[in-house]
């Protein structure tokens, strides 16, 4: 999308509060207008022969009733101007976060912490781009009633003021290319900063125990400096520019002061006109500085639109300006119930030929197929990096496949808008809380029911543990669920997954936190539950004796699949991982270490 | 409004002292400006006065001239005095979010677990460059102000005495109404950049979990719940903002009324013929020009407020002083070091006991394996052992020493953990592994993963160790992680080291592999084992059984192993019958 595509949607986006600004500080600009006038007519009546004081007195209290009228315009404008302020970030930021949930997965094209600089930094760029544009009808509407006036007192000085304004557009035009380097440089050095510090609070505890606090703050005062350089040279440039338009314009009112002095000479120029002169020609010059800049402004913006299209997955970007309810001037409703539809009921589940390779990276999965029917279920196994977890992310659209397809109940569906609740529901290897209360947590919004989440937490085997929190279920979790412990995490997420009531459940390897009782427990529970449809990533005796069918993974393909019994006779690569997880130590020599 | 009175504000000043040539520099600039700006009217005058007398066209011209060089001067000091007073203020302000990023990392855990990674983005860089004007630009343009104040009403008071004195009582009144309201945006403010802070705590946190959330099919609720922070920021960020700019506008009315007395008085002196049309003009000029700085003052305030606001919550987060107090003690003996536990008590809520009377101590180059159920305290052990909670009574050795009187730099040196929460973060491999010390070699790492058996990994991947992991180690898997996380401890060469279930997420075969590398690498340690898997323990010398808090049982692995009463060899058993299922 272009700037002025991008810009005219977001004008249209709420048009009457554009409008509204447009107006009101198109008034706010245009007062002045009355206190050129005020003051000519005060000074004509000075040099007049007349010397009456209240005659004199009263073009003084016109102009003192118009600057505090202008007050109040300005309170009004203000208002609406903050208004529109946030009604600006709302939209871009509820369209950029709705992008960003369209991402399959962790693929996302920056971090979390970057993301976070171009949800504030190139927001506020747009703002500031809107807010010239806001001005611009009232300074544009002044710089030509003014230009009229002069033109009616003496149009050939007015034209000569008229001339700033083709250079000046002219000259930002140029400027448009080093406008953008600049700019980009200083949003990715902010965008550096604010990973940085994301990043390092996110892993404080490696940090501190690592005693890194020393490295880290080095580290960032680098960080700092390389944006202090790169603001610097954006600041500047942008300094220069607008001194540059300064220049012309100074030039230009130096010329019509010489011309003002050869007509007042000539006689056909008053010093009440000479006052409205200098009066208007300040503003003008000003206003035209202003056009200047925002053409400068057009051409730096598409870094920013640039820097948030690409929260946006490929061919969607044209949805940053996409028409979003913001919810900005009421209560957002509820977010709406999720209803089961019975035609959607699971019969069977077919993943075929399904492919993904990590960029950079020859880990992936390559050609792999397999179906299951209600009621069972099915346990991915195999050793660290052959695939298990890439395979389950792939399956469920939280990872871009470049080949296969995903069909349930024989129809091809796209896993990432289908595999969801009330389909199909999953637990993440190391699953994240939010810093939110633990029943928060674990009904995620949904309406409250007492007996849905008394029995997640039972399936989870969490009672004790939710006993045990001094809080219970409003126990406040900490951010990525720190004040919970691993296996406490683990079956919070087990518990949130349950309370979607899905046809499918999808572990990855949800036991690996969890001791062998708890974890029994667990999977007993489950079983006793009727109708339950399972896939759990394992490597666990507990998962592979229940299990109805077992996929054994191994370098991103599937080696051999069948039951237990059936696997144990006929796999290498299962009996290896079966007899290993009996005792692993014993078969700790040195052929293992070079087979890997 | 000069230097604000309060010591809070002063406190800010120092850091302009490490850049005060700068801020010189800066002055003498804006003097040279203000300088330029009291000139100008005065060649209009002059102007004026020879165009009426119908003066000369090559004076007019001479004095357009001038006024041109002056213009062209001026800018070019507006942009000088525009790039050092960002440097200014990127310096200062760096040193700040400098300091704030410091001082947090060093605060306790108890801290950490109540902030998000989004919300401290706020903190150290949104409220520091909420500040950055005040930086910059306060101290000067307020001097500065004051000083073209001071000019423009010396002239006017060679000129006309009364008209001056009344503007000098106007001027001072509209600064005294701003001192006075100076603070009626402070509150709001600082509720605004909170509910900002929150906000972007929610966003980055739920795209960190973006997979939780869209896996669950909750973008619904996500999306419900920004509404609701954007919506908070929109309230009070409106408010914030109206109530911030309530001392300008004062300003501007008392301004108003100002101009016209003193426009009035005018009128009466050039009626009285005490003064010439160009004075009046001159001094109808100068109302004008009284305009900018008083304006400027106004535009001050504003950013006083908003700066104040954003102080106050920088100083709060400084004002939280970590509940670990460092020892001074910094020398451990040589070696593998033993370990002590002498009645310890803990807990994270005085009514909830984790640790309750746990004693036992652990002989240099010795292995101790714990187990427990899930919460049972073996975290807890391991976190009060690092120092990352205070203990509520009784005393942990490390090598003999109270790790209380520990500096907390020489227990760390010596004390590594692997933590069941494998955290990585967005950057490069090395500064991973290294925690962006660059002392550590390319060459020791390679050697330390060599042993750990990830050579072959990193040797597959693209730039070796300049790979860019992406946050959270999206592009590992968690075993992968995990393998590094162990390495990560390694290089530091530790002397006690705690393996929190090091195994938890490897495959048999994979932690099979790793487990010679680390007996290998343990061989010069002393160890302690936490885990749920038996199988792990099997190379320890002691066992220790959690439960509840308490020690259950304690005693020589073989010897348990043998005794059946033991919870230990009963473990053995459901493992094996786990096992025979």
């Amino acid at each position: 999308m272009t700037v002025s595509r991008f810009i005219q949607r977001l004008f249209a986006h709420n048009i009457p509060l554009f409008i509204v600004n447009g107006l009101l500080w198109g008034m706010f600009h245009s007062i002045p207008l009355l206190l050129g006038l005020g003051m000519q007519w005060f000074f004509d009546r000075a040099t007049s022969q007349s010397h009456n004081y209240l005659w004199l007195a009263v073009p003084l209290i016109f102009i003192a009733l118009v600057r505090i009228s202008r007050v109040g315009v300005f309170f009004w404008a203000f208002f609406k101007w903050v208004t529109y302020i946030y009604d600006i970030q709302a939209i871009l930021r509820t369209n950029m976060l709705k992008g960003i949930m369209r991402w399959p997965g962790r693929n996302l094209p920056a971090s979390p912490g970057e993301a976070v600089s171009r949800f504030r930094e190139d927001v506020d760029e747009v703002v500031e781009y809107v807010e010239s544009w806001v001005d611009f009808w009232g300074r544009f509407a002044f710089a030509v009633i003014s230009l009229v006036i002069m033109a009616r007192i003496n149009w050939q000085i007015t034209l000569v003021a008229i001339l700033p304004l083709l250079a000046v557009t002219l000259l930002n035009n140029l400027s448009g290319n080093r406008a953008r380097r600049y700019g980009q440089q200083n949003r990715e050095a902010t965008g550096r900063i604010t990973s940085f510090i994301a990043e390092s609070f996110g892993a404080v505890q490696a940090l501190k125990l690592g005693q890194a606090e020393d490295h880290v703050h080095q580290r960032f005062t680098q960080l700092n400096e390389s944006r202090r350089q790169a603001a610097l040279k954006d600041n500047l440039f942008k300094q220069w520019m607008r001194s540059l338009n300064q220049h012309v314009l100074s030039i230009c009112t130096g010329i019509i002061l010489l011309m003002c002095a050869s007509a007042m000479e000539a006689g056909r120029f008053t010093v009440g006109d000479f006052a409205l002169f200098t009066s208007y020609l300040s503003n003008i010059a000003f206003s035209i500085s202003l056009f200047g800049y925002m053409v400068f402004q057009h051409k730096r913006l598409k870094v920013s639109l640039d820097r948030m299209s690409i929260l946006f997955r490929p061919g969607e970007q044209d949805r940053i300006m996409q028409f979003s309810e913001t919810h900005l001037y009421g209560e957002p409703p509820e977010p709406p119930v999720i209803q089961k539809d019975p035609k959607e009921r699971l019969q069977t589940l077919e993943i075929k030929g399904l492919s993904y390779s990590y960029p950079n990276s020859e880990n992936g999965i390559t050609d792999v197929s397999f179906a299951m029917e209600r009621g069972k279920f099915v346990v991915i196994t195999g050793r660290i990096g052959s695939g298990k977890s890439t395979l389950v992310r792939a399956m469920l659209g939280l990872l871009p496949t470049s080949d296969g397809s995903v069909h349930w109940n024989g129809k091809e569906v796209d896993p990432a808008a289908f595999l969801i609740p009330p389909r199909a529901a999953y637990t993440p290897q190391v699953p994240r809380l939010f810093s939110d209360s633990l029943r928060e947590n674990i009904i995620q919004g949904s309406p409250p029911s007492e007996d849905k989440l008394a029995r997640a937490i039972h399936l989870a085997v969490m009672e004790k543990d939710i006993e045990d929190l001094e809080k219970g279920l409003d126990t406040f979790v900490g951010p990525r669920g720190v004040m919970l412990s691993g296996g406490q995490i683990q079956r919070a997420a087990t518990a949130r997954m349950m309370m979607t009531e899905s046809d499918l459940f999808i572990f990855d390897d949800l036991s690996s936190a969890l001791d062998v009782e708890t974890e029994k427990q667990l999977w007993e529970r489950l079983f006793e539950e009727r109708d339950v449809t399972c896939i759990a990533v394992s490597h666990r005796r507990a998962a592979l004796a229940q299990a109805d069918h077992i996929i054994v993974m191994k370098d991103g393909r599937i080696e051999s699949e069948g039951t237990l019994s059936n696997l144990l006779a006929t796999s290498t690569e299962m009996q290896l991982l079966w007899k290993g997880e009996a005792s692993a130590v014993e078969e700790a020599d040195g052929s293992l270490i070079t087979a890997n | 409004m000069q230097q604000p009175k309060q010591p809070s504000m002063s406190w800010l000043l120092r850091y302009l002292r490490p850049v005060k040539g700068r801020l010189l520099i800066l002055l003498i600039l804006l003097l040279a400006s203000t300088g330029a700006q009291l000139v100008n009217p005065q060649i209009v005058q002059r102007f004026i006065d020879t165009a009426v007398d119908n003066g000369v066209v090559s004076s007019l011209l001479v004095l357009a001239g001038i006024y041109l060089i002056f213009a062209v001067f001026n800018q070019v000091l507006t942009v000088a005095i525009s790039y050092l007073g960002n440097d200014v203020s990127w310096r200062a302000t760096n040193q700040l979010r400098g300091d704030l990023l410091k001082h947090c990392l060093r605060l306790d855990m108890r801290f950490h677990n109540m902030k998000t990674p989004g919300e401290m983005i706020e903190r150290i860089d949104g409220d520091v460059t909420n500040m950055s004007n005040f930086f910059a630009m306060f101290i000067i343009k307020v001097i500065g102000s004051f000083v073209l104040l001071a000019g423009i009403l010396s002239f006017m008071f060679t000129m006309n005495w009364p008209i001056a004195t009344v503007m000098t009582v106007f001027t001072l009144a509209s600064i005294g109404a701003m001192v006075f309201i100076r603070d009626l945006g402070v509150k709001s403010s600082k509720d605004e950049r909170g509910a900002s802070a929150a906000l972007f705590g929610f966003i980055e946190e739920r795209i960190a979990g973006i997979e939780d959330v869209q896996a669950n099919g909750n973008v619904p609720y996500v999306m419900n719940r920004f509404h609701r922070a954007m919506r908070t920021v929109f309230l009070k960020g409106r408010k914030a903002w109206m109530l911030r700019v309530i001392p300008w506008n004062t300003t501007v009315v008392l301004f108003a009324i100002a101009v016209t007395v003193v426009l009035l008085l005018g009128v009466h002196y050039y009626l009285t013929k005490q003064i010439t049309l160009g004075t009046l003009f001159l001094i109808y000029q100068y109302t004008q020009m009284l305009n900018d700085p008083i304006e400027q003052l106004g535009d001050q305030v504003q950013e006083f407020q908003k700066a104040k606001s954003g102080m106050m919550r920088s100083q709060e987060l400084l004002a939280n002083r970590s509940e670990i107090v460092e020892g001074n003690e910094t020398t451990l003996p040589d070696g593998a070091l033993g370990l002590e536990f002498d009645h310890v008590n803990f807990s994270y809520n005085p009514d909830k006991p984790v640790l309750h009377d746990i004693t036992f101590s652990v002989r240099p180059g010795e292995r101790l394996g714990i187990i427990g159920r899930t919460g049972s305290g073996k975290s807890s052990l391991s976190r009060v052992l690092l120092r990352l909670y205070n203990i509520n009574s009784g005393v942990i050795r490390v090598g003999g020493t109270d790790i209380q009187e520990l500096k907390l730099e020489a227990l760390y040196r010596r004390v590594g953990m692997v933590t069941q929460d494998v955290q990585l973060f967005d950057g490069s491999l090395r500064d991973n592994l290294t925690l962006f010390d660059g002392s550590i070699s390319d060459d020791y790492i390679l050697e330390t993963t060599g042993g750990l058996g990830l050579k072959q990994w990193i040797d597959s991947l693209p730039e070796g160790l300049d790979t860019h992991l992406k946050a959270g180690g999206a592009s590992l898997s968690a075993g992968e992680a995990q393998l590094f996380a162990l390495t990560r401890v390694f290089l530091t060469q530790p002397s006690l080291v705690i393996l929190d279930e090091p195994s938890s997420r490897l495959d048999a075969a994979t932690e099979a592999m790793l487990q010679s590398a680390v007996d290998q690498l343990m061989m010069k340690c002393t160890g302690i084992v936490i885990a749920h898997r038996l199988s792990t323990l099997e190379q320890v010398d002691h066992i220790m059984v959690l439960g509840d808090g308490k020690i259950l049982e304690l005693g020589e692995r073989e010897v348990l192993a043998k005794d059946p009463s033991s919870h230990y060899a009963q473990l053995l058993i459901t493992g094996r019958e786990e096992d025979l299922a």
